[in-house]
């Protein structure tokens, strides 16, 4: 089976540290982002206004919307330096088995139409550089038609991320573009975490993506992922939701989620997402919203169980290691 | 170590029972109920909120020293009212309207509640007349309005529209919060605070109250 990873690296949200391997300042004083490309160093330029913001103060760039401003406002220089960042990330996603690229401009600006215009920018950089399906991801419905319009769907059916029943209005989107759909388990008014609440909700929406034309096929099912570091049972909650979901709807259906929810505010990120990434999978899951370079195929027969890591981490994850205490400890002490 | 120092110590390494207990001590060897609460389990708590700042320590370390929290006051509680030592203020917080995210929030009105806030939450998908209500209701110093969508974000203006068209205008102050949320949309709106994270949350309510 192929784990379905749908990469989650473009992305408007994502930091870099200030003062990190990747966010230096060269020697002529300029502070600039390096990334790797074809066995070579280059270099994003990091703009002025980026830098006059409370998430540089706190030491944090957002790289991806350095890229985006770069790629349509810089210089001709910064211009080809945005758009070769974007098209490398892609690349690499795509090279690490990503299949499908999800990508994200929500959290650039709040001008919903600036960044209509930059998700059909970003939809048409990236397709110059990568034949992956893309995942169209937004909580705006005018973005979302804006880079479904931008698509290439000559070859495969783009995704939406996501509908879900607090989104319906996006539904109709579905059978304009003949998409396939991330179908989230929220409700109009919660964000269940009980198996049965989730049961619930999507037995309500499932109806509603067959009227537009979805098979099972098609659908790949968000359980809603929420952190193991809030709830030491959010862990179980995903696994028993899989285990449910694969029972109700059958071997068709795509069981994914964005699983690297489940590792915010806890240390060793990479451990806990490639874990639960194998654990949701023994639990019926398909695929999941991932960084593809760290969770893929390979990553994931790779994965050694007879570790002490897997098995502190995998007690974490099961709900055994009340407030994550010893998961903790052993990354304090770097024996995981 | 004082007994006072070992509430802070223990609070910090979440051990709750011992935490209770050891409050329990200090009452019984006749400390003041508000130092008790100041310098023994508040004091704890600034450090782990300081560490976390910082990344030094991980949420469910925070979420256990809470606890630890929670188990002192519930026994010192009886004693602070009747030493008539009240909370610093109170705070309403609460997700805005159209948004079902409930995980920041919780955060923050958890470092909030271990600075020495009485908090009112008032929960997720809440109309701006919700806020500003439950606000006369209790009184409160400060409004905290979380949002995790730029879709639902823009609602945060009507929060600080409703503030300003209420009795409770340049009275209570509102602070907001969430991942798409920046200084700069906070100026916008006219907001009085914008914090990046739970911790800086609860020292940005010190800071405009004061």
């Amino acid at each position: 089976m192929r784990f379905i990873s749908i990469g989650e690296n473009i992305h408007c949200t994502r930091i870099f540290k200030v003062g990190g391997k990747r966010v230096i300042t060269d020697n002529n004083g300029n502070d600039i982002i390096t990334y790797h490309a074809n066995g070579e160093t280059r270099h994003l330029p990091i703009p002025a206004q980026f830098k006059d913001s409370a998430n540089w103060e706190a030491g944090k760039i957002k790289h991806c919307a350095v890229a985006i401003h770069q790629g349509i406002n810089g210089s001709d220089a910064n211009k080809a330096a945005g758009v070769d960042y974007l098209q490398n990330m892609a690349r690499r996603q795509e090279a690490a088995g990503a299949c499908y690229l999800d990508l994200n401009v929500d959290e650039y600006s709040t001008d919903v139409d600036e960044r209509v215009g930059l998700m059909k920018w970003l939809v048409e950089t990236v397709q110059k550089a990568s034949s992956t399906p893309l995942s169209i991801d937004s909580s705006n419905i005018q973005i979302l038609r804006a880079g479904l319009e931008a698509c290439d769907r000559s070859k495969a059916k783009p995704m939406i991320n996501s509908v879900s029943l607090e989104r319906v209005n996006a539904i109709p989107l579905v059978k304009e573009f003949k998409t396939v759909v991330v179908a989230s388990a929220a409700g109009e008014k919660n964000l269940p975490t009980a198996v049965e609440d989730k049961m619930k909700n999507l037995a309500r929406l499932m109806p509603l993506l067959s009227d537009a034309g979805l098979g099972n096929a098609d659908i790949h099912i968000d359980p809603l992922v929420f952190p193991i570091a809030t709830d030491s049972g959010n862990g179980m909650q995903y696994f028993n939701s899989a285990r449910a979901i694969r029972s109700q709807y059958g071997a068709d259906i795509h069981i994914s989620g964005g699983l690297s929810n489940i590792s915010f505010g806890m240390p060793k990120r990479n451990l806990i997402n490639l874990v639960f990434s194998h654990l949701a999978v023994e639990a019926g899951a398909d695929g999941g919203i991932v960084d593809p370079l760290h969770i893929n195929d390979e990553a994931l027969a790779a994965l050694d169980t007879s570790t002490e890591s897997y098995s502190l981490t995998k007690a974490l994850l099961m709900g055994e290691d009340d407030f994550g205490m010893n998961y903790i400890m052993a990354s304090r002490e770097d024996r995981i | 170590m004082s007994v006072l120092e070992q509430i802070s110590e223990n609070l910090q390494k979440g051990k709750a029972n011992d935490v209770k207990v050891l409050v329990q001590q200090a009452i019984d060897e006749g400390t003041e109920p508000g130092s008790i609460l100041n310098d023994g389990l508040l004091a704890g708590m600034a450090i782990i909120g300081a560490k976390f700042k910082k990344n030094e320590v991980y949420v469910p370390e925070v979420l256990v020293a809470a606890r630890a929290m929670k188990f002192g006051t519930e026994i010192l509680q009886p004693h602070l009212a009747a030493a008539g030592v009240k909370p610093i203020g109170s705070v309403v917080v609460g997700t805005v309207k159209g948004d079902l995210h409930d995980i920041g929030k919780n955060l923050v009105s958890m470092m909030l509640e271990g600075a020495g806030f009485n908090v009112i939450d008032i929960g997720i998908d809440q109309p701006a007349e919700n806020f500003v209500n439950a606000a006369i209701e209790n009184n409160a110093a400060v409004i905290g309005a979380s949002a995790l969508l730029t879709t639902t974000m823009t609602n945060m203006k009507e929060v600080a529209n409703a503030v300003k068209a209420s009795e409770i205008a340049g009275k209570t102050k509102l602070m907001i919060g969430g991942a798409p949320v920046t200084q700069a949309f906070c100026d916008e709106i006219g907001a009085d605070g914008y914090a990046a994270d739970a911790a800086s949350a609860a020292d940005l309510a010190k800071s405009i109250i004061a």
